[in-house]
Protein backbone atom coordinates (compact mmCIF):
# COMPACT_ATOMS: atom_id res chain seq x y z
CA UNK A 1 0.00 0.00 0.00
CA UNK A 2 1.32 3.56 -0.66
CA UNK A 3 1.15 5.06 2.78
CA UNK A 4 1.10 8.90 3.54
CA UNK A 5 4.78 8.10 4.19
CA UNK A 6 5.17 7.75 0.36
CA UNK A 7 3.11 10.38 -0.87
CA UNK A 8 4.98 12.93 1.23
CA UNK A 9 8.21 11.39 -0.71
CA UNK A 10 6.33 11.83 -3.71
CA UNK A 11 5.36 15.20 -2.85
CA UNK A 12 8.67 16.39 -2.50
CA UNK A 13 10.36 14.39 -5.12
CA UNK A 14 8.39 15.50 -7.74
CA UNK A 15 7.78 19.52 -6.22
CA UNK A 16 10.61 20.49 -7.78
CA UNK A 17 10.00 19.20 -11.02
CA UNK A 18 6.42 20.14 -11.65
CA UNK A 19 8.30 23.94 -11.59
CA UNK A 20 5.09 25.34 -9.66
CA UNK A 21 6.50 28.48 -7.90
CA UNK A 22 7.87 29.39 -4.36
CA UNK A 23 4.34 30.24 -3.10
CA UNK A 24 2.48 27.57 -4.18
CA UNK A 25 1.50 24.05 -2.30
CA UNK A 26 1.20 20.96 -3.55
CA UNK A 27 -1.30 18.38 -2.21
CA UNK A 28 -1.29 14.94 -2.96
CA UNK A 29 -3.95 11.90 -1.48
CA UNK A 30 -3.88 8.88 -2.42
CA UNK A 31 -7.04 7.03 -1.29
CA UNK A 32 -7.57 4.80 -4.26
CA UNK A 33 -8.75 7.98 -5.66
CA UNK A 34 -6.43 11.06 -5.78
CA UNK A 35 -7.30 15.02 -5.21
CA UNK A 36 -4.23 17.33 -5.49
CA UNK A 37 -4.53 21.08 -4.77
CA UNK A 38 -2.36 23.47 -5.48
CA UNK A 39 -2.65 27.10 -4.14
CA UNK A 40 -0.97 30.30 -3.88
CA UNK A 41 -1.25 34.20 -3.95
CA UNK A 42 -4.73 33.57 -5.10
CA UNK A 43 -8.22 34.77 -3.75
CA UNK A 44 -9.95 32.40 -1.77
CA UNK A 45 -12.64 31.42 -4.18
CA UNK A 46 -11.83 28.00 -5.16
CA UNK A 47 -9.52 27.70 -8.02
CA UNK A 48 -7.42 25.70 -6.77
CA UNK A 49 -8.89 23.48 -3.61
CA UNK A 50 -8.91 19.72 -4.83
CA UNK A 51 -11.15 19.74 -8.22
CA UNK A 52 -11.83 16.34 -8.57
CA UNK A 53 -11.93 15.32 -11.75
CA UNK A 54 -13.42 12.68 -13.91
CA UNK A 55 -11.08 9.89 -13.38
CA UNK A 56 -12.40 7.19 -16.44
CA UNK A 57 -9.65 8.29 -18.79
CA UNK A 58 -7.41 7.78 -16.07
CA UNK A 59 -5.68 4.13 -15.92
CA UNK A 60 -3.29 4.25 -13.66
CA UNK A 61 -2.17 6.58 -10.94
CA UNK A 62 0.17 8.13 -12.54
CA UNK A 63 -2.77 8.89 -14.97
CA UNK A 64 -4.29 10.68 -12.19
CA UNK A 65 -1.31 12.56 -11.13
CA UNK A 66 -0.66 14.19 -14.21
CA UNK A 67 -4.23 15.00 -14.74
CA UNK A 68 -5.37 16.58 -11.89
CA UNK A 69 -2.12 18.59 -11.33
CA UNK A 70 -2.61 19.72 -15.25
CA UNK A 71 -6.15 20.77 -14.17
CA UNK A 72 -5.12 22.90 -11.20
CA UNK A 73 -2.25 24.27 -13.36
CA UNK A 74 -4.71 25.09 -15.99
CA UNK A 75 -7.04 26.70 -13.28
CA UNK A 76 -3.89 28.87 -12.57
CA UNK A 77 -2.89 29.73 -15.90
CA UNK A 78 -6.23 31.27 -16.67
CA UNK A 79 -6.36 32.86 -13.08
CA UNK A 80 -2.86 34.63 -14.10
CA UNK A 81 -4.46 35.59 -17.54
CA UNK A 82 -7.05 37.31 -15.72
CA UNK A 83 -9.49 35.36 -17.63
CA UNK A 84 -10.89 32.93 -14.32
CA UNK A 85 -12.31 35.52 -11.56
CA UNK A 86 -13.89 35.70 -8.85
CA UNK A 87 -15.15 39.24 -9.06
CA UNK A 88 -16.41 39.52 -12.52
CA UNK A 89 -19.47 40.34 -11.33
CA UNK A 90 -23.14 39.35 -12.69
CA UNK A 91 -22.87 42.12 -15.49
CA UNK A 92 -20.29 40.00 -16.87
CA UNK A 93 -20.29 36.75 -15.50
CA UNK A 94 -23.75 36.34 -15.31
CA UNK A 95 -23.85 32.86 -14.26
CA UNK A 96 -20.85 32.47 -11.90
CA UNK A 97 -18.75 30.45 -13.54
CA UNK A 98 -15.82 32.61 -13.11
CA UNK A 99 -15.43 32.70 -16.94
CA UNK A 100 -17.07 36.32 -18.26
CA UNK A 101 -19.50 36.36 -21.14
CA UNK A 102 -17.26 37.70 -23.80
CA UNK A 103 -14.22 34.44 -23.16
CA UNK A 104 -17.35 32.15 -23.20
CA UNK A 105 -18.85 33.49 -26.35
CA UNK A 106 -15.29 33.28 -28.25
CA UNK A 107 -14.91 29.72 -27.19
CA UNK A 108 -17.99 28.36 -28.24
CA UNK A 109 -19.66 28.36 -24.01
CA UNK A 110 -22.93 29.36 -23.13
CA UNK A 111 -22.37 32.69 -20.99
CA UNK A 112 -25.81 31.81 -19.50
CA UNK A 113 -25.31 28.58 -18.05
CA UNK A 114 -22.26 27.59 -15.38
CA UNK A 115 -22.39 24.15 -16.92
CA UNK A 116 -22.61 24.28 -20.79
CA UNK A 117 -21.38 21.01 -21.36
CA UNK A 118 -23.83 18.94 -18.91
CA UNK A 119 -20.87 16.90 -17.56
CA UNK A 120 -20.25 19.00 -14.39
CA UNK A 121 -23.74 19.44 -12.56
CA UNK A 122 -22.27 19.16 -9.03
CA UNK A 123 -19.64 22.04 -9.73
CA UNK A 124 -20.09 26.05 -8.68
CA UNK A 125 -17.97 26.67 -11.35
CA UNK A 126 -18.83 24.39 -13.79
CA UNK A 127 -17.23 25.66 -17.33
CA UNK A 128 -14.13 26.51 -15.71
CA UNK A 129 -13.56 23.01 -14.35
CA UNK A 130 -14.56 21.94 -18.27
CA UNK A 131 -11.72 23.52 -19.39
CA UNK A 132 -9.70 23.00 -16.92
CA UNK A 133 -10.45 18.81 -17.70
CA UNK A 134 -10.05 19.67 -21.14
CA UNK A 135 -6.12 20.70 -20.53
CA UNK A 136 -5.98 18.13 -18.29
CA UNK A 137 -6.59 15.24 -20.51
CA UNK A 138 -4.39 16.94 -24.10
CA UNK A 139 -1.77 17.11 -21.04
CA UNK A 140 -2.11 13.17 -20.26
CA UNK A 141 -2.43 12.46 -24.71
CA UNK A 142 1.02 14.17 -24.41
CA UNK A 143 2.50 12.52 -21.56
CA UNK A 144 1.33 9.29 -22.85
CA UNK A 145 3.64 10.21 -26.13
CA UNK A 146 0.03 10.00 -28.35
CA UNK A 147 1.82 11.97 -30.80
CA UNK A 148 4.24 9.29 -32.23
CA UNK A 149 1.38 7.80 -33.51
CA UNK A 150 1.14 8.44 -37.15
CA UNK A 151 -1.56 8.97 -39.83
CA UNK A 152 -0.67 5.05 -40.98
CA UNK A 153 -1.48 3.80 -37.67
CA UNK A 154 -5.10 5.92 -36.95
CA UNK A 155 -6.29 6.70 -40.09
CA UNK A 156 -7.88 5.55 -43.06
CA UNK A 157 -6.66 2.86 -44.11
CA UNK A 158 -8.07 1.28 -41.39
CA UNK A 159 -11.48 2.66 -41.65
CA UNK A 160 -12.84 5.37 -39.69
CA UNK A 161 -10.84 5.60 -36.78
CA UNK A 162 -12.02 5.93 -32.85
CA UNK A 163 -12.23 9.42 -31.34
CA UNK A 164 -8.74 9.31 -29.49
CA UNK A 165 -10.38 12.00 -26.81
CA UNK A 166 -13.27 10.05 -25.16
CA UNK A 167 -15.17 13.08 -24.77
CA UNK A 168 -18.72 13.17 -26.11
CA UNK A 169 -21.59 15.92 -25.93
CA UNK A 170 -24.49 15.38 -24.88
CA UNK A 171 -26.10 17.34 -27.64
CA UNK A 172 -24.92 15.00 -30.59
CA UNK A 173 -23.81 11.73 -28.71
CA UNK A 174 -20.10 12.64 -30.48
CA UNK A 175 -17.28 14.87 -29.05
CA UNK A 176 -18.08 17.59 -31.68
CA UNK A 177 -21.08 19.65 -29.73
CA UNK A 178 -24.09 20.62 -31.58
CA UNK A 179 -23.86 24.16 -30.62
CA UNK A 180 -19.79 24.37 -30.49
CA UNK A 181 -17.07 24.50 -33.04
CA UNK A 182 -14.41 26.25 -30.58
CA UNK A 183 -14.66 24.33 -27.54
CA UNK A 184 -12.58 21.19 -28.63
CA UNK A 185 -9.86 23.07 -30.44
CA UNK A 186 -8.84 23.41 -26.77
CA UNK A 187 -7.64 19.85 -26.70
CA UNK A 188 -4.29 19.50 -27.99
CA UNK A 189 -3.68 17.71 -31.23
CA UNK A 190 -1.50 14.56 -32.01
CA UNK A 191 1.99 16.03 -32.21
CA UNK A 192 1.56 17.97 -29.18
CA UNK A 193 0.49 21.16 -31.04
CA UNK B 1 23.30 7.48 -26.63
CA UNK B 2 24.37 10.27 -23.45
CA UNK B 3 20.61 10.28 -23.01
CA UNK B 4 20.06 6.51 -22.80
CA UNK B 5 22.71 6.25 -20.28
CA UNK B 6 21.06 8.86 -17.92
CA UNK B 7 17.86 6.67 -18.75
CA UNK B 8 18.62 4.15 -17.54
CA UNK B 9 20.62 5.89 -14.57
CA UNK B 10 17.12 7.33 -13.47
CA UNK B 11 15.15 3.93 -13.89
CA UNK B 12 17.76 1.91 -12.01
CA UNK B 13 17.36 4.40 -8.88
CA UNK B 14 13.73 5.16 -9.29
CA UNK B 15 13.51 1.11 -9.13
CA UNK B 16 15.65 1.39 -5.97
CA UNK B 17 13.80 3.89 -4.76
CA UNK B 18 10.31 2.09 -5.26
CA UNK B 19 11.66 -1.54 -3.92
CA UNK B 20 12.74 0.46 -0.76
CA UNK B 21 9.71 1.90 -0.24
CA UNK B 22 7.61 -1.26 -0.83
CA UNK B 23 10.25 -3.58 1.29
CA UNK B 24 8.22 -5.12 4.13
CA UNK B 25 4.78 -4.85 2.83
CA UNK B 26 2.46 -7.52 3.83
CA UNK B 27 -1.33 -7.99 2.19
CA UNK B 28 -2.80 -6.48 5.64
CA UNK B 29 -1.22 -3.35 4.75
CA UNK B 30 -1.86 -4.01 0.51
CA UNK B 31 -4.21 -1.63 -1.19
CA UNK B 32 -7.96 -2.88 -0.88
CA UNK B 33 -8.91 -4.03 -4.69
CA UNK B 34 -11.92 -1.22 -5.52
CA UNK B 35 -14.79 -1.99 -6.98
CA UNK B 36 -14.94 -0.95 -10.26
CA UNK B 37 -16.29 2.77 -11.35
CA UNK B 38 -20.16 2.59 -10.60
CA UNK B 39 -22.37 3.31 -14.09
CA UNK B 40 -24.12 6.69 -14.49
CA UNK B 41 -27.41 4.67 -14.24
CA UNK B 42 -25.99 3.46 -10.71
CA UNK B 43 -25.72 7.01 -10.25
CA UNK B 44 -28.83 8.55 -10.86
CA UNK B 45 -30.59 5.24 -8.94
CA UNK B 46 -28.71 6.61 -5.62
CA UNK B 47 -29.28 10.28 -5.70
CA UNK B 48 -32.92 9.32 -6.58
CA UNK B 49 -33.12 6.79 -4.03
CA UNK B 50 -31.74 9.73 -1.53
CA UNK B 51 -33.88 12.08 -2.43
CA UNK B 52 -37.02 10.18 -2.01
CA UNK B 53 -36.54 10.57 1.71
CA UNK B 54 -38.14 14.13 1.30
CA UNK B 55 -41.00 11.97 0.76
CA UNK B 56 -40.98 9.17 2.40
CA UNK B 57 -39.16 9.39 5.95
CA UNK B 58 -39.31 5.52 5.86
CA UNK B 59 -36.46 3.31 7.51
CA UNK B 60 -36.99 0.40 4.87
CA UNK B 61 -34.60 2.55 2.92
CA UNK B 62 -31.54 2.48 5.10
CA UNK B 63 -30.04 -0.73 4.13
CA UNK B 64 -30.27 0.30 0.28
CA UNK B 65 -28.90 3.59 1.65
CA UNK B 66 -26.21 1.81 3.09
CA UNK B 67 -25.36 -0.44 0.22
CA UNK B 68 -24.49 3.12 -1.74
CA UNK B 69 -21.24 3.27 0.08
CA UNK B 70 -19.84 0.34 -1.55
CA UNK B 71 -20.29 1.65 -4.79
CA UNK B 72 -17.32 3.17 -6.08
CA UNK B 73 -18.08 6.78 -7.87
CA UNK B 74 -16.02 8.89 -9.77
CA UNK B 75 -15.15 11.55 -7.41
CA UNK B 76 -17.41 14.44 -8.18
CA UNK B 77 -20.07 11.59 -7.90
CA UNK B 78 -19.37 10.39 -4.97
CA UNK B 79 -19.48 13.54 -3.24
CA UNK B 80 -23.03 14.67 -4.35
CA UNK B 81 -23.92 10.61 -3.24
CA UNK B 82 -22.71 10.89 0.08
CA UNK B 83 -24.04 14.38 0.36
CA UNK B 84 -27.39 13.29 -0.07
CA UNK B 85 -27.09 9.73 1.67
CA UNK B 86 -26.01 11.49 4.87
CA UNK B 87 -28.96 14.23 4.50
CA UNK B 88 -31.66 11.29 3.95
CA UNK B 89 -30.07 9.08 6.90
CA UNK B 90 -30.30 11.99 9.16
CA UNK B 91 -33.98 12.61 7.61
CA UNK B 92 -35.49 9.13 8.07
CA UNK B 93 -33.86 9.11 11.71
CA UNK B 94 -34.98 6.79 14.63
CA UNK B 95 -32.35 4.48 16.39
CA UNK B 96 -31.95 2.23 13.02
CA UNK B 97 -30.42 5.57 11.92
CA UNK B 98 -28.09 6.18 13.99
CA UNK B 99 -26.84 2.85 13.78
CA UNK B 100 -26.02 3.27 10.33
CA UNK B 101 -23.99 6.45 11.15
CA UNK B 102 -22.00 4.85 13.27
CA UNK B 103 -20.85 2.08 11.27
CA UNK B 104 -20.25 4.56 8.03
CA UNK B 105 -18.32 6.74 10.33
CA UNK B 106 -16.12 3.25 10.51
CA UNK B 107 -16.12 3.53 6.88
CA UNK B 108 -15.08 7.22 6.41
CA UNK B 109 -12.24 6.26 8.15
CA UNK B 110 -11.17 3.70 5.15
CA UNK B 111 -7.89 5.51 3.16
CA UNK B 112 -9.75 4.60 0.29
CA UNK B 113 -12.92 6.69 0.78
CA UNK B 114 -12.23 10.11 -0.42
CA UNK B 115 -12.54 12.92 1.92
CA UNK B 116 -13.87 10.57 4.43
CA UNK B 117 -12.17 13.37 7.34
CA UNK B 118 -14.36 15.93 6.04
CA UNK B 119 -18.04 14.10 6.12
CA UNK B 120 -16.59 13.03 10.07
CA UNK B 121 -16.34 16.53 10.74
CA UNK B 122 -18.87 18.52 9.25
CA UNK B 123 -22.17 16.05 8.48
CA UNK B 124 -22.07 13.34 10.56
CA UNK B 125 -22.18 15.12 13.62
CA UNK B 126 -25.00 17.01 12.58
CA UNK B 127 -26.65 14.07 11.32
CA UNK B 128 -26.64 12.29 14.82
CA UNK B 129 -27.45 15.52 16.51
CA UNK B 130 -30.62 15.98 14.31
CA UNK B 131 -31.92 12.37 15.23
CA UNK B 132 -30.95 12.79 18.65
CA UNK B 133 -32.95 15.75 18.60
CA UNK B 134 -35.72 14.22 16.58
CA UNK B 135 -36.59 11.54 18.58
CA UNK B 136 -36.21 13.40 21.92
CA UNK B 137 -38.93 15.65 20.50
CA UNK B 138 -40.73 14.14 17.93
CA UNK B 139 -43.39 16.35 17.48
CA UNK B 140 -42.83 19.97 18.46
CA UNK B 141 -45.89 21.48 19.50
CA UNK B 142 -45.30 25.03 21.27
CA UNK B 143 -42.33 27.55 21.17
CA UNK B 144 -41.04 25.89 24.71
CA UNK B 145 -40.57 22.35 22.94
CA UNK B 146 -38.93 23.84 20.08
CA UNK B 147 -36.39 25.98 22.25
CA UNK B 148 -35.81 22.83 24.15
CA UNK B 149 -35.36 20.54 20.71
CA UNK B 150 -33.03 23.57 19.29
CA UNK B 151 -30.88 23.56 22.44
CA UNK B 152 -30.85 19.74 22.29
CA UNK B 153 -29.71 19.96 18.86
CA UNK B 154 -27.14 22.38 19.21
CA UNK B 155 -25.99 20.34 22.03
CA UNK B 156 -25.24 17.36 20.40
CA UNK B 157 -23.65 18.98 17.87
CA UNK B 158 -21.48 20.59 19.91
CA UNK B 159 -22.11 24.13 18.49
CA UNK B 160 -24.05 27.37 20.05
CA UNK B 161 -25.84 30.19 18.16
CA UNK B 162 -22.15 32.34 17.75
CA UNK B 163 -20.83 29.60 15.94
CA UNK B 164 -23.54 29.09 13.66
CA UNK B 165 -22.90 33.06 13.50
CA UNK B 166 -19.52 32.49 12.89
CA UNK B 167 -19.82 29.74 10.11
CA UNK B 168 -21.85 31.66 7.87
CA UNK B 169 -19.63 34.70 7.95
CA UNK B 170 -16.67 31.89 6.88
CA UNK B 171 -19.16 30.09 4.19
CA UNK B 172 -17.14 30.56 1.09
CA UNK B 173 -19.32 32.46 -1.72
CA UNK B 174 -17.76 30.94 -4.79
CA UNK B 175 -15.92 27.70 -6.54
CA UNK B 176 -15.44 24.28 -5.10
CA UNK B 177 -15.18 25.20 -1.46
CA UNK B 178 -19.18 26.24 -1.91
CA UNK B 179 -20.02 22.59 -1.88
CA UNK B 180 -17.81 21.80 1.15
CA UNK B 181 -19.86 23.62 3.94
CA UNK B 182 -18.51 23.50 7.45
CA UNK B 183 -20.01 21.92 10.11
CA UNK B 184 -21.96 25.24 11.23
CA UNK B 185 -23.58 25.56 8.13
CA UNK B 186 -24.90 22.22 7.60
CA UNK B 187 -26.47 22.74 11.13
CA UNK B 188 -28.01 26.13 9.74
CA UNK B 189 -29.67 23.86 6.47
CA UNK B 190 -30.87 21.47 8.97
CA UNK B 191 -32.08 23.58 11.42
CA UNK B 192 -34.15 25.25 8.88
CA UNK B 193 -35.40 22.34 7.68
CA UNK B 194 -36.83 21.55 11.24
CA UNK B 195 -38.10 24.91 11.86
CA UNK B 196 -39.97 24.43 8.66
CA UNK B 197 -41.97 21.30 9.68
CA UNK B 198 -42.18 23.16 13.23
CA UNK B 199 -43.67 26.66 11.39
CA UNK B 200 -46.06 23.98 9.33
CA UNK B 201 -47.29 22.50 12.92
CA UNK B 202 -47.89 25.98 13.93
CA UNK B 203 -45.33 27.08 16.16
CA UNK B 204 -45.00 30.50 14.69
CA UNK B 205 -41.89 31.65 16.49
CA UNK B 206 -39.20 29.16 15.46
CA UNK B 207 -38.09 31.11 12.67
CA UNK B 208 -36.94 33.30 15.30
CA UNK B 209 -34.35 31.77 15.67
CA UNK B 210 -32.58 32.84 12.59
CA UNK B 211 -33.10 36.45 13.02
CA UNK B 212 -30.04 37.83 12.96
CA UNK B 213 -27.78 35.22 11.26
CA UNK B 214 -25.96 35.79 8.05
CA UNK B 215 -28.02 33.34 6.50
CA UNK B 216 -27.59 35.13 2.89
CA UNK B 217 -24.09 34.08 3.11
CA UNK B 218 -25.58 30.45 2.08
CA UNK B 219 -28.23 30.57 -0.46
CA UNK B 220 -29.74 27.02 0.65
CA UNK B 221 -30.23 28.61 3.89
CA UNK B 222 -31.68 31.70 2.69
CA UNK B 223 -33.93 30.29 0.23
CA UNK B 224 -35.57 27.63 2.71
CA UNK B 225 -35.91 30.86 5.31
CA UNK B 226 -37.86 32.98 2.85
CA UNK B 227 -40.29 29.92 1.89
CA UNK B 228 -40.98 28.06 5.45
CA UNK B 229 -43.36 30.49 5.95
CA UNK B 230 -45.25 30.50 2.72
CA UNK B 231 -47.85 27.51 2.08
CA UNK B 232 -47.49 24.97 -0.47
CA UNK B 233 -49.15 26.88 -3.06
CA UNK B 234 -47.75 30.06 -2.51
CA UNK B 235 -44.37 28.36 -2.27
CA UNK B 236 -44.41 26.99 -5.54
CA UNK B 237 -46.06 30.04 -7.11
CA UNK B 238 -42.94 32.18 -5.73
CA UNK B 239 -40.61 29.24 -6.85
CA UNK B 240 -41.69 29.01 -10.81
CA UNK B 241 -41.75 32.55 -11.06
CA UNK B 242 -38.47 33.00 -9.89
CA UNK B 243 -37.17 30.42 -12.12
CA UNK B 244 -38.66 31.72 -15.32
CA UNK B 245 -37.35 35.08 -14.81
CA UNK B 246 -33.61 34.49 -14.59
CA UNK B 247 -31.11 36.34 -16.53
CA UNK B 248 -29.09 33.03 -16.24
CA UNK B 249 -28.29 29.64 -14.24
CA UNK B 250 -26.00 30.20 -11.22
CA UNK B 251 -25.12 27.11 -9.22
CA UNK B 252 -26.99 28.31 -6.04
CA UNK B 253 -30.31 28.43 -8.44
CA UNK B 254 -30.36 24.81 -8.16
CA UNK B 255 -31.86 24.81 -4.81
CA UNK B 256 -34.60 26.45 -6.61
CA UNK B 257 -35.17 24.06 -8.45
CA UNK B 258 -34.77 21.27 -5.96
CA UNK B 259 -37.36 23.23 -3.50
CA UNK B 260 -40.15 23.09 -6.15
CA UNK B 261 -39.41 19.63 -6.97
CA UNK B 262 -39.75 18.71 -2.74
CA UNK B 263 -43.37 20.57 -2.84
CA UNK B 264 -44.12 17.41 -4.54
CA UNK B 265 -46.89 16.61 -7.25
CA UNK B 266 -49.04 20.15 -5.94
CA UNK B 267 -46.61 21.69 -8.07
CA UNK B 268 -47.33 19.48 -11.28
CA UNK B 269 -50.66 21.26 -12.54
CA UNK B 270 -48.87 24.68 -12.16
CA UNK B 271 -45.73 23.51 -14.36
CA UNK B 272 -47.60 22.40 -16.97
CA UNK B 273 -49.85 25.18 -17.05
CA UNK B 274 -46.32 27.26 -17.02
CA UNK B 275 -44.38 25.25 -19.90
CA UNK B 276 -47.70 26.08 -22.50
CA UNK B 277 -47.85 29.42 -21.32
CA UNK B 278 -44.40 30.00 -22.21
CA UNK B 279 -44.52 27.49 -25.03
CA UNK B 280 -47.04 29.64 -26.42
CA UNK B 281 -44.47 33.00 -26.27
CA UNK B 282 -42.46 34.44 -29.36
CA UNK B 283 -40.06 36.45 -27.61
CA UNK B 284 -37.96 38.91 -30.16
CA UNK B 285 -34.99 40.66 -28.17
CA UNK B 286 -32.58 38.64 -27.02
CA UNK B 287 -32.63 39.16 -23.21
CA UNK B 288 -36.21 37.57 -23.52
CA UNK B 289 -34.88 34.60 -25.79
CA UNK B 290 -32.68 34.01 -22.78
CA UNK B 291 -35.51 34.09 -19.77
CA UNK B 292 -37.79 32.35 -21.80
CA UNK B 293 -35.52 29.48 -22.59
CA UNK B 294 -34.17 29.22 -18.93
CA UNK B 295 -37.51 29.44 -18.03
CA UNK B 296 -39.17 26.37 -20.39
CA UNK B 297 -35.68 24.42 -19.53
CA UNK B 298 -35.82 24.98 -15.51
CA UNK B 299 -39.59 23.85 -15.59
CA UNK B 300 -38.74 20.36 -17.92
CA UNK B 301 -36.06 19.88 -15.49
CA UNK B 302 -38.09 20.09 -12.11
CA UNK B 303 -41.28 18.13 -14.37
CA UNK B 304 -39.02 15.50 -15.50
CA UNK B 305 -38.22 14.28 -11.62
CA UNK B 306 -42.24 13.90 -11.68
CA UNK B 307 -43.47 10.16 -11.71
CA UNK B 308 -46.69 10.81 -13.84
CA UNK B 309 -48.11 9.76 -17.18
CA UNK B 310 -48.00 13.16 -18.52
CA UNK B 311 -44.36 13.75 -17.99
CA UNK B 312 -42.35 11.29 -20.53
CA UNK B 313 -44.84 12.62 -23.61
CA UNK B 314 -44.22 16.41 -23.02
CA UNK B 315 -40.25 16.13 -22.77
CA UNK B 316 -40.67 13.98 -25.99
CA UNK B 317 -42.15 16.62 -27.81
CA UNK B 318 -39.60 19.18 -26.84
CA UNK B 319 -36.74 16.73 -27.52
CA UNK B 320 -38.41 16.46 -31.29
CA UNK B 321 -38.36 20.19 -31.57
CA UNK B 322 -34.62 19.80 -30.81
CA UNK B 323 -34.33 20.66 -27.73
CA UNK B 324 -31.10 19.83 -26.13
CA UNK B 325 -32.34 19.77 -22.49
CA UNK B 326 -35.43 17.88 -23.12
CA UNK B 327 -33.40 14.82 -25.24
CA UNK B 328 -30.85 15.15 -21.85
CA UNK B 329 -33.70 14.92 -19.38
CA UNK B 330 -35.79 12.13 -21.27
CA UNK B 331 -32.36 10.27 -21.21
CA UNK B 332 -32.04 10.37 -17.70
CA UNK B 333 -35.29 10.02 -17.10
CA UNK B 334 -35.15 6.58 -18.81
CA UNK B 335 -32.15 5.66 -16.75
CA UNK B 336 -34.26 5.84 -14.04
CA UNK B 337 -33.63 9.56 -12.47
CA UNK B 338 -36.39 10.90 -10.75
CA UNK B 339 -34.76 14.26 -8.51
CA UNK B 340 -32.95 16.95 -9.16
CA UNK B 341 -29.33 16.39 -10.07
CA UNK B 342 -28.28 18.94 -6.51
CA UNK B 343 -26.66 18.24 -3.14
CA UNK B 344 -29.41 17.94 -0.87
CA UNK B 345 -29.99 20.36 1.62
Amino acid sequence: MLGRGMIGWLTILLLPTIGLGQSDRLQVYFKGKATLSVSGDVPSCGFFTSCPLDESYCSSFWDLFIALLEHEKSHRKYYTARISRCDWGPQQDPDSDSLPSWWERMHGLDPRRRDTTGAFRFDPDGDSDAVAEIEAFGALERAKKYWRYDWAQYSMQWGIPPSPFPWRYVSSGTNISRYDRYLLRMVPRTGGR
Amino acid sequence: MRYQISSRVVSGLVGSFITALLWGQTPQTAAPKLSPLADEEQWFAAISLCQSSAWRKDPALLPKIEALFQYRFNARAQHGVTVDALVAIGRIGGSEALALLERLETIFHKPYFLSGAYYREHYLPVMKARIQADLAFPQVRNSEQWHQKVERFLQEAELTREALQEALHKHPQRGDPMVYPSRGVVAVRVLLELASEAYAGGVKEALKFFEGLPLERDYPSWLRYQLAPLEVKQRVRWLIGSLTSKPAMRFVDHYELLALWQCGLVALPEILAKIEELSKLKPKDEEEIVRVNIGLANMLEVLAGYEDPRVEPILERFAQADWFEAEQLLRWRRQGLRGILIFDW
